[in-house]
């Protein structure tokens, strides 16, 4: 087959910031992709979200087409964006399975990171060929020796020639389009009636349905088809295919190797699971693309509006972001104290933080978090097992007869002046030690098994404190743990307050509740009366702290006759009362239910 | 008749104060204070054009500012002569200026009273050198001891500012503060809390060093005692910041706490105006330029709606001893009377709020957190 030839998958690995959509930006115009006056910076990132973070949320595919100087003839390159962060590390492995090679990326002043480290690892292993090149290279900063030893100590001493660029000012991209051509492989496939393509992401259009991205892999996917999807074994006719160039347009069909969308008229994104594959309905294929697992919450906590009428318009916006995010899962909850909201499953903190945020940009409706927390396993005395995924839900000391906790394994790049503190955190935090490597001599690749509870704990936050912000993270998922586990309520003047409640290692709790109730004696303003706040155990009080009663306002003059200051003052404190939540007198402020997040100052 | 009163801002100073933060220009040349009276005339007669304000009682007048005593009788006399042609009035106008002890001349106090000007406030901060030094203000008490002579001779009504919640504050410092000031025997006393505006200079002071000034447990107790020793010497607590022996309360103040009209002239004044708050530009220059314009010099205006309007009058009329009758909380706002009363019961049970003749006003420990009751009470409005 000889136009397979000229075509080239790629996807770029790289850490955030340190340059991937800027060399994407890059690669489109060299292949003009977008005219002059419509290219804006990080072109590929399409949500406001994603543009001031700097970070790229949803993978997405582009296919350009590329005049090589070098071989005096036109290439078609479909270049597939991968999410950088450890939230997404599934997106990424599946990105990367619709790919034959992969740049890789690294910041010539920062060096490897874990994350970066940990995704080579994953298109090593799928046997993805690996260009690397480092980037920033005009930065003063820049240390180019170091990174070429780390990129050896990561790749082994064959690894193909470095490329040296600086994304910002166009250097050495055109070399590395150029050995893009050479050293990665064209796709492999066959023309056959057994349709097999990978689904690697997806897009909610208001007027499409659902819009699968896929990968062909053998066969061809045109109109009119039927077709069949792996995992569900659901049925859909075929109503367009396209490709992004990098905006949506219409193509006959795809064929092996190529890159595309296709429309089916799909309502629900849960149909279209990322990795996924498809066939045809007609002709199927025995097996499906390995690799596939359905995108499981790792983190939940509970959303409640701030404006307890709001709650419709909370659920809206959920539905909404849902549309888009197959890995977004909620249900209605009702908490005493905080009352109607949504017990919400996300694959990490970021993926949490990301979805907040949206809810309260995007459809203006602004919510109390609770304290993010993993899925708990207990088997009860009758012998039942539980998924605890509430603390609420978690029963007491005496109904426990086993707990299990999920664990992660953790990759930590730190420099080795920063190894002795990050090792105390990881052992602090009930980790367990498992290997290190020198990638070079001044930094370490440390990996630890933790509980993933202890990374919901302000993990990251110490280890980028202890480490002046160098230290970079991965985790991966690898199983469950028994340990000793209880409950922690949280009373305000004796009323039990669940979105305080905690799930606590037993050895941690006492420490935990002190320090939790000692916040909460700062953040909850003073009343008029005074409040106790009370940290317990089943029926035991293991810690306590009084909030005195409020004594004295500030006594204004009345300057000059404006009224209107005192007034103002009045208002904003009215103002601040409804950001908070109501625990019969006492009003808690939403910083109150995030101080659950931080284990220590 | 509908009666009136003036305030008229003054925005010169000597030297800026460390907490003030108040619109105000270094003192200037003489020429340049008779500019200002030349554009204080020139916006009254605008304002008595565009506002239907003609024939009203004017019951008193307040020139404030800035410094106001940096300028001369002559200056006020000119201004009073403007004012006369506009409103007439049956019995004399209370009269106020400002004084700022700061380089008085202390010669000028008769030339005010002839004048026609009948109440001096005198703003003396504190007796405490160092505390003077922290607000940024230098006056020697042997100066102050003379110049309260002087007052206490030529004026039956004046009155003493002190301030508390400074650096450093102890109980037994703030009732030599509080001697030395009955030793002058003032007939009127305004005694209020230290707030900072984060654009002022000891609002940096005190973002950096807040364990130097006192805290709300330690100002409720130094209240206290202020409230229960001018209770003894006689002097009537008429309002949250202000304490008179009878027949001595501020008229001019009393009507902002009252919801009276007023009409604010000069930079930066503020008007009450047929329900309307207006403020004048906080720019001397863009003072002078609309005024030559033949513009009135407002920035900003506002009519109020129903619900501020109640909400102001609560906390206006809660500043006074005198409180705002049940009533008037029960015929006004959205709430239920049922809802309003259980409220209100509550309060009075707690402790805040105390009930005289169907009267509902702050109790002592109730003063000490007006804004939390006032917000209580506007909530239930």
């Amino acid at each position: 087959m000889s136009s397979m030839n000229w075509i080239r998958n790629f996807a770029i690995i790289a850490h955030i910031d340190h340059g991937k959509s800027t060399l994407a930006d890059r690669i489109l115009e060299i292949c003009h992709a977008i005219p002059k006056g419509k290219m804006r910076e990080q072109f590929l990132d399409r949500m406001d979200l994603e543009r001031e973070r700097g970070i790229t949320i949803k993978a997405k595919a582009v296919r350009l087409q590329y005049f090589s100087p070098g071989q005096k003839r036109e290439f078609l390159f479909n270049l597939i964006d991968t999410p950088g962060h450890v939230d997404f590390s599934y997106e990424v492995s599946r990105s990367l399975a619709a790919c034959e090679g992969a740049l890789l990326l690294v910041d010539a002043s920062q060096g490897a990171e874990a994350q970066t480290l940990a995704h080579a690892q994953v298109a090593l292993a799928q046997g993805l060929v690996i260009l690397p090149a480092i980037n920033k290279i005009d930065l003063p900063a820049a240390n180019v020796e170091r990174v070429e030893k780390e990129i050896e100590t990561i790749l082994g001493s064959n690894h193909l020639p470095i490329t040296l660029v600086s994304a910002k000012h166009g250097t050495g991209v055109e070399e590395l389009l150029e050995r893009i051509i050479e050293y990665i492989p064209p796709p492999q496939g066959e023309k056959t009636p057994h349709l097999k393509a990978l689904i690697f992401d997806s897009l909610y259009d208001p007027y499409r349905g659902v819009l699968p991205f896929i990968r062909v892999v053998d066969g061809e996917i045109r109109r009119g088809m039927r077709i069949l999807f792996f995992s569900t074994k659901r049925e859909f006719e075929v109503l367009g295919v396209g490709v992004f160039t990098p905006e949506m347009q219409e193509v006959e069909c795809l064929g092996p190797g190529e890159v595309g969308y296709i429309v089916c008229n799909m309502k629900n994104i849960q149909d279209s699971r990322v990795g996924d594959t498809i066939t045809s309905a007609d002709h199927p294929i025995s097996q499906p693309i390995p690799g596939y697992r359905k995108a499981k919450s790792m983190v939940f906590c509970g959303f409640y509006p701030v404006d307890s009428e709001r709650y419709e318009d909370l659920k809206e916006a959920l539905e909404k972001l849902q549309l888009n995010d197959a890995s977004l899962h909620f249900e209605a909850d009702f908490s005493e104290a905080l009352g109607f909201g949504f017990r919400c499953g996300f694959l990490g903190l970021l993926h949490m933080e990301i979805i907040q945020e949206r809810i309260e940009r995007e459809f203006s409706v602004e919510v109390v978090a609770t304290a993010p927390h993993v899925v708990y396993r207990v088997l009860d005395k009758r012998g039942e097992v539980l998924e605890i995924k509430s603390p609420r839900d978690f029963p007491s000391p005496g109904e426990i007869e086993e707990a299990e906790e999920p664990y992660v394994e953790v990759k930590i790049i730190v420099p080795s002046a920063y190894l002795g503190g990050i090792m105390e955190l990881c052992q602090g935090r009930r980790g367990t030690f498992k290997d290190m490597i020198f990638l070079e001599e001044n930094s370490v690749l440390l990996t630890y098994e933790l509980p993933l509870a202890e990374i919901l704990l302000d993990f990251y936050d110490r280890l980028k404190a202890l480490s002046r912000g160098y230290a970079s993270l991965d985790y991966e998922f690898v199983g469950y743990r028994p340990a000793r586990l209880v409950r922690v309520d949280i009373f305000v003047n004796r009323e039990r307050v669940d979105g305080l409640s905690f799930i606590s290692a037993q050895d941690n709790a006492y420490y935990r509740a002190r320090y939790l109730v000692g916040k909460l004696k700062n953040l909850i303003p003073r009343q008029l009366f005074v409040v106790s706040i009370q940290a317990a155990i089943g029926g035991k009080i293991i810690a306590r702290e009084d909030i005195p009663a409020l004594r004295k306002d500030v006594l204004q003059k009345c300057y000059g006759g404006d009224i209107t200051r005192k007034r103002k003052l009045l208002e904003k404190q009215k103002e601040g009362k409804k950001r908070m939540k109501a625990i019969g007198k006492v009003r808690i402020p939403q910083e109150a239910f995030l101080a659950v997040l931080k284990s220590e100052p | 008749m509908i009666s009136i009163s003036l305030y008229v801002h003054f925005p010169f100073c000597q030297k800026r104060c460390r907490y003030c933060d108040f619109v105000s220009y270094p003192l200037t040349s003489r020429t340049e204070h008779q500019a200002y009276l030349a554009l204080l005339q020139r916006e009254l007669s605008l304002q008595m054009e565009k506002n239907v304000l003609q024939g009203r009682e004017l019951l008193t007048v307040y020139f404030g500012g800035g410094t106001p005593s940096l300028f001369e009788a002559g200056d006020f006399a000119l201004f009073l002569e403007e004012a006369k042609k506009f409103f007439p009035f049956r019995d004399l106008p209370e009269i106020t200026i400002e004084i700022n002890p700061e380089g008085f001349d202390i010669e000028k106090l008769t030339a005010f009273k002839k004048i026609g000007i009948n109440r001096v406030s005198v703003g003396v901060q504190s007796f405490d050198h160092w505390r003077l030094n922290i607000l940024g203000r230098w006056v020697s008490l042997h100066f102050l001891t003379d110049l309260f002579a002087e007052v206490r001779k030529t004026f039956s009504s004046w009155s003493i500012d002190l301030m508390y919640g400074l650096p450093g504050e102890s109980l037994d410092l703030w009732q030599r503060e509080l001697e030395q000031a009955l030793e002058f025997d003032p007939p009127h006393l305004s005694i209020y809390n230290l707030t900072l505006h984060p654009s002022v200079p000891l609002y940096a002071f005190w973002k950096k060093h807040p364990r130097l000034f006192p805290s709300p447990e330690f100002e409720a107790l130094v209240w206290e005692w202020i409230v229960r020793r001018l209770k003894k010497e006689g002097y009537h607590h008429y309002e949250v910041s202000n304490f008179a022996r009878p027949g001595f309360e501020c008229h001019h103040n009393l009507r902002y706490w009252n919801n009276d009209e007023y009409l604010g002239l000069g930079v930066s004044a503020w008007s009450y105006i047929s329900g309307k708050r207006r403020k004048n530009t906080s720019s001397l220059k863009n003072y002078r330029q609309r005024l030559a314009k033949g513009e009135l010099p407002i920035v900003f205006e506002e009519s109020l709606s129903p619900s501020r309007k109640l909400g102001e009058k609560i906390v206006l009329s809660l500043r006074k001893n005198e409180g705002i009758p049940r009533e008037f909380l029960y015929a006004w706002g959205k709430i239920e009377r049922k809802e309003k009363h259980r409220i209100i019961e509550r309060l009075i049970q707690e402790g805040w709020l105390v009930e005289v003749d169907g009267y509902l006003r702050l109790s002592p420990k109730g003063f000490l957190l007006a804004n939390q009751v006032c917000a209580e009470l506007i909530d239930s409005a």
